[in-house]
């Protein structure tokens, strides 16, 4: 074949530019260790990349969401042991509430007694962050609050802790796919935690914290006043009720702005009203006649004409029925405090399968991770060497080329 | 005979003359692109025929210039076009490829993948913290990177068309210059080579490289006429002849689907058909629906549609929080991506897809337009807050911390559609892909596409560089030759001269020194 200088210059661009070519190709690998940089450098490897880097933002959200779930099933738990040790001791209570306790004792242990329903009240709204831990899926209300409604069956107003939540599971998908309500959820209602539920009337309550609550009144047997007008006003119960029970009455007031002038009583519920007799002295106070309870209803500019005042009032030589105490009462607060470690228990076995999907997902993370560098990785040491030799073929390029492309006949022509 | 021996001899010093002269033509052009060396051929001249003591002989009368002629070989020039042709189009294809495998980027940061990730993502966050505002405006956040990710992909798309619509109208500009260019060669040949005036080397090598050049625009098949001139055809069009030359032009029109201006080109007013180079591959790469931009404009079309159909209807089946309020619809039965209600637009009615039904009909370019979060949801200063309106749970008899619906909108981003959406539906996808699978198909279909155009780039330029080396080995010049012939003639030229000389010298004896006996 005939050579001519021009094909020696062309062959040897070619051949140049694919040196460099190569060089470029390993240089932008070794930047950043990574040897797919568009889907054309390797199609299959390309896709399997996607397919590994969404495989990995799933396994890392999903962890997130077992990390979630794991935090809020830690907190459930450290309050239903606080709630375990309030239980215990209001046992202890109610077990050291015998006969020989004096009244001022009996007090002591139901104001006590008192004191524990308001923390497992609190316990019961625990938030984390701003999620209330036992309200259901009525997560941002609080679920549980003391108060006091009218018993529609024995019309008389009753103490109790009404429950505001809702008894539905909250889900943390520990897997890809559908919510499953029975494996995913991570949350004891306070139906779960406190009830079962008891609906009085309409109020929906929690009868553990409702039996605790009897089980106080039991202990502390005192008097009780509502009243009709929410704004204001205030009255106050005395004397002693002569008969046996409770005595339930209920005052009507005439007021004059605001100061009362009269006031009627009634014993059945508003069916027959009869005259209080007012003091002469102090006008404002009232013998409700037949009952032996005088009662002072203070001035105040909420007082209309109308308004009613309910007074549930404990038969005067009421003592804690201590009998009851030791057989129903303790009974009702065994029962609640069974129905709360069974609640604890099987959130504590949830807790224990979320452990163990969080270990799963950490080995599979690892494995994903190394799935995905193993796919697209580059092999460094083969890089280098490729680059070193691509490096020596181009400076051999170079010299030979310096040496060889100038020189033809017209060197040697004199 | 001693005259007659001089006309000889300054034959002979002529004849080098011609050929040196020739030598340093080939040497001054070895680097002009298309050159051809050129070489002399040279005869003895017609002999003298003489009559001597035993007969007639003919004496040698030293020697002509035949012809001056190029080394070409045209078989060669066939195949170079042929291939260059191919190599045009391949070129194009890759670099387009290219172009639009830049659009679709697949860098596990920042790629349209990783967008979609951290879409789903921002559901399933949404699924265990559902009542949480924060992780509710999240989804709004990821779902707006989304829209605009396939928007703006979209855009640089449409991008790419204008640059190829400008393209084209330069070459088309560059291929009229040259078959004009061509014509203008081809006259002053024919003219050149009908007027006797020997082959026209150096206007042939001008009009081959100008074929050279066309050959990667456009087909070409190229025939010369007995009066020299070249024919071009290319799509049945005949581009030049001896006679004129086919003036192409561009035409403008719309893209029916998405609107953007799309240049066609024409030859006499006909459409031009064409089958290979440049300006096949630039029309190929625009318009073509399976490796063409417009192609990958359709899907993504298809995923805005899975969007605006399957999507929404899994989320207007859901509910809102504030469900429970004493309007029950409140929060529920709107479209996530779009405008509206379910009431209002139903992007899932098959009203919508039916091209005849030209008042709801949604074009291609609507369908991607289309594509942005609710802004009845972005809107979080009215009565009931955008947030509130995201259907996170599925029943209205759920808390807010039901996020039940969200983890079905997360489910329906990975996986098919067929069991999530209600009754009545069809996944716009079909009944297997998922928008993941969808995708990855996309950007496989992508790599396959720009990798098979590479290697046939690849390929091409080594046949393409084989060819042009063998037509070098033919037609290049080769320095040391040329100095080996410059030397050769030089020296037939010193000695032709010596000759003079000698015959000078032989004359000055007989003219001054002979006679001169006695004097």
């Amino acid at each position: 074949m005939r050579i001519t200088n021009n094909m020696i210059n062309n062959s040897y661009l070619n051949s140049f530019n694919k040196s460099l070519e190569r060089q470029n190709k390993l240089q932008e690998q070794l930047a950043d260790g990574k040897a797919i940089h568009r889907a054309s450098d390797n199609p299959v490897k390309a896709v399997r990349s996607l397919k590994y880097s969404t495989n990995l933002v799933e396994n890392e959200q999903l962890t997130q969401n077992v990390k979630d779930a794991a935090s809020w099933m830690e907190t459930t738990d450290s309050a239903m042991t606080e709630l375990n040790s309030i239980m215990t001791r209001a046992k202890e209570l109610v077990l050291s509430a015998d006969g020989t306790k004096s009244a001022d004792a009996m007090k002591a242990i139901g104001q006590e007694l008192d004191g524990l329903i308001n923390s497992a009240i609190d316990i019961g709204n625990t938030q984390i962050g701003d999620r209330y831990l036992f309200a259901g899926q009525k997560d941002k209300t609080q679920p549980l609050t003391r108060t006091t409604i009218t018993d529609p069956l024995t019309n008389q107003p009753v103490e109790v802790v009404a429950y505001n939540g809702d008894d539905n599971k909250i889900s943390m998908p520990s897997k890809a796919g559908l919510v499953d309500p029975i494996l995913d959820s991570v949350n004891l209602t306070g139906i779960k935690a406190f009830g079962p539920a008891e609906t009085i009337g309409s109020t929906t309550t929690l009868k553990s914290l409702n039996n605790l609550l009897r089980i106080k009144n039991e202990l502390l047997k005192t008097s009780s006043v509502s009243q009709s007008n929410s704004n204001g006003g205030a009255a106050t119960v005395g004397g002693t009720y002569t008969g046996s029970g409770y005595a339930d009455v209920t005052v009507r007031i005439t007021a004059t702005a605001g100061a009362v002038t009269a006031a009627d009583f009634s014993t059945d519920g508003g069916t027959t009203w009869t005259a209080a007799t007012a003091d002469a002295s102090v006008p404002q106070i009232f013998t409700l006649t037949g009952t032996g309870i005088t009662t002072q209803i203070a001035t105040d500019a909420d007082n209309t004409t109308s308004d009613t005042y309910a007074f549930h009032v404990p038969y005067s030589g009421a003592v804690p029925d201590v009998g009851w105490l030791s057989a129903v009462g303790l009974q009702k607060v065994d029962d609640g405090h069974s129905y709360m470690l069974q609640a604890q228990t099987e959130l504590g076995a949830r807790s224990a399968s979320y452990t163990m999907i969080e270990n799963m997902l950490a080995d599979s993370n690892t494995v994903i991770t190394d799935n995905l560098s193993a796919n697209e990785d580059l092999d460094i040491p083969k890089a280098i060497i490729d680059f070193k030799n691509s490096e020596t073929v181009y400076n051999a390029a170079l010299s030979v080329g310096s040496k060889i492309m100038p020189k033809s006949l017209v060197d040697f022509l004199s | 005979m001693a005259f007659g021996g001089l006309n000889t001899v300054v034959r002979g010093l002529m004849a080098q003359q011609v050929a040196l002269n020739t030598v340093g033509h080939n040497i001054s052009n070895a680097n002009t692109d298309g050159y051809s060396r050129q070489s002399v051929s040279l005869v003895a001249s017609e002999p003298v025929t003489i009559t001597g003591f035993y007969g007639k002989m003919q004496l040698g009368a030293g020697t002509e210039t035949q012809s001056i002629t190029r080394a070409r070989d045209t078989f060669m020039d066939l195949q170079m076009w042929k291939q260059n042709t191919t190599l045009g189009y391949g070129q194009t294809q890759e670099d387009l490829a290219g172009q639009i495998e830049g659009v679709f980027n697949i860098s596990s940061e920042t790629g349209m993948q990783s967008v979609m990730d951290n879409f789903w993502s921002s559901w399933q966050s949404l699924g265990s913290n559902a009542s949480d505002d924060s992780t509710r405006n999240l989804v709004l956040q990821r779902g707006t990177e989304l829209a605009n990710t396939i928007q703006q992909a979209a855009t640089q798309l449409k991008d790419i068309v204008t640059s190829i619509n400008t393209d084209l109208k330069l070459e088309v500009t560059a291929v009229n210059q040259i078959t004009s260019d061509i014509l203008a060669l081809n006259q002053q040949i024919s003219g050149s080579e009908m007027a006797g005036g020997g082959t026209a080397n150096d206007l042939r090598d001008r009009r081959d490289l100008l074929v050279d050049q066309l050959s990667q625009y456009v087909t070409i098949q190229v025939s010369e006429d007995r009066d020299g001139n070249y024919s071009i055809l290319s799509g049945g069009v005949s581009l030049v002849d001896g006679q004129r030359n086919a003036k192409l032009t561009t035409v403008t029109s719309m893209d029916p689907d998405y609107g953007y201006e799309v240049q066609s080109i024409q030859a006499n007013g006909y459409d031009m058909k064409l089958t290979g180079g440049e300006l096949k591959a630039m029309v190929d790469m625009r318009d073509d629906s399976k490796v063409g931009v417009k192609g990958y404009l359709d899907k993504l079309v298809d995923m805005s549609r899975f969007l605006l159909q399957d999507f929404n209807a899994i989320h207007r089946a859901g509910y809102g929080e504030d469900s429970s309020a004493s309007d029950a619809t409140v929060g529920t039965g709107r479209n996530f991506f779009g405008e509206g209600t379910a009431a209002a637009i139903n992007y899932y009615d098959a009203k919508y897809t039916d091209p005849k039904d030209t008042v709801n009909f949604m074009s291609q370019s609507d369908w991607l337009a289309a594509l942005k979060v609710n802004s009845e949801l972005l809107d979080q200063t009215s009565a009931t807050p955008g947030l509130q309106k995201i259907a996170a749970k599925t029943s209205n008899t759920q808390g807010n911390a039901s996020g039940d619906n969200a983890i079905r909108l997360s489910q329906a981003l990975r996986t098919n559609t067929t069991n999530l959406l209600p009754a009545g539906y069809t996944p716009t996808l079909g009944a297997t892909a998922s928008l993941n699978s969808f995708f990855s198909g996309v950007i496989g279909t992508l790599g396959i596409q720009s990798e098979s155009a590479s290697r046939l780039v690849d390929n091409q330029k080594t046949l393409v560089s084989q060819i042009e080396s063998w037509r070098q080995s033919t037609s290049g010049v080769n320095l040391d030759e040329e100095m080996t012939d410059m030397i050769r003639f030089q020296k037939g030229y010193n000695a032709a001269a010596r000759m003079i000389t000698t015959m000078d010298e032989m004359l000055d004896k007989l003219i001054n020194s002979t006679g001169t006996v006695g004097r």
